[in-house]
């Protein structure tokens, strides 16, 4: 399992997957995607000879796991013979996001990570899941005047009061120790 | 590996493993049968979940696999065979998400598209026998 991205794991699936297998496979990616911070993780299922309704069910209750932390997973590597056989078993994966090769999915993982910087201008107060470093007014390299509302990362509470000491007013809100 | 004249054969499920062996002699009889990629995928995958029912409900199996040929076409045919509780109802065993264990209940009915026939013979407390073919195209 390897970080591919500041914010993207990328998670290569190789063989068949049994149960103790994808348990093995979801432990270990839940546990990167806290240890990196990412919100978007890459399961690539090229190197998966056969998948059938178990193997899918195993990957479904693996995909739930990972939003649960807030993350999402991107499947890669779904081949064409592979489409149609899922779709003859029966199988929906339409809540999940699929691409043909690991590279497609890099892109949506890029994509996923501009719509989550887009955000950061936005009013979301609540730090998003991944605590923001510095101030998320979507200003970086100016002056920054958010100190009261946003700027509750840097360690003082939203409302100005409490958690230290609010940076002075020629502080700039520049986008240093980004972590997703 | 099936070698070029072999044109039948058997394979003991007992164990997950026993499933990714029979998935794998499927695979190369059916690639050596000329099957498209397609079709290699389809055959394999409705085997996967056939040996993994023998396996799950019938407690062990037998997967017997041969070659047909009838004038021009060839084709293939796998038989799975267990000694298990046997389906007191087939029909409802067919629907879309029944199941008596913990699956989706999608693997009978969608070996059942995957391949171009399915027969299921079932006694209950004698077992289950489920044979599906497929041509090559």
């Amino acid at each position: 399992m390897v970080q591919v991205w500041d914010g993207v794991v990328a998670a290569p699936l190789i063989g068949t997957l049994d149960n103790r297998r994808t348990e093995q496979f979801m432990e270990c990616l839940l546990q990167r995607i806290v240890e990196t911070n990412s919100p978007v993780a890459l399961v690539d299922i090229t190197g998966v000879p056969t998948f059938d309704t178990q193997t899918a069910q195993h990957l479904v209750e693996t995909i739930t796991a990972v939003r649960m932390l807030g993350a999402q997973v991107v499947l890669t590597g779904v081949r064409p013979a592979l489409a149609q056989t899922l779709v003859h078993l029966g199988i929906d994966l339409s809540n999940i996001v699929t691409r043909a090769s690991l590279s497609a999915g890099v892109r949506v993982a890029m994509e996923i990570l501009d719509l989550l910087r887009a955000d950061r201008g936005g009013d979301r107060a609540d730090g998003g899941a991944y605590g923001w470093t510095h101030c998320r007014g979507g200003h970086a390299g100016q002056r920054c005047h958010h100190g009261d509302a946003a700027g509750f990362d840097l360690g003082w509470g939203p409302d100005g009061v409490g958690r230290g000491s609010r940076p002075a007013d020629d502080e700039w809100c520049a986008p240093r120790g980004r972590q997703w | 590996m099936v070698m070029q004249d072999e044109r039948e054969g058997e394979v003991p499920i007992n164990s997950e493993g026993d499933i990714v062996s029979a998935r794998k002699i499927v695979r190369d009889a059916t690639m050596a049968m000329g099957f498209s990629v397609t079709d290699v995928t389809r055959v394999v995958t409705a085997a996967s979940e056939l040996a993994r029912n023998a396996f799950h409900y019938g407690g062990s199996g037998v997967m017997y696999w041969r070659m047909i040929n009838a004038s021009n076409d060839v084709g293939i045919e796998l038989t799975f065979q267990d000694n298990g509780p046997g389906i007191p109802d087939i029909e409802q065993a067919m629907e879309a998400g029944y199941t008596t264990g913990r699956g989706l209940g999608l693997g009978l009915p969608g070996a059942k598209r995957l391949m171009d026939d399915m027969k299921i013979e079932s006694q209950v407390g004698q077992g289950t026998k489920v044979t599906v073919m497929k041509w090559r195209r």
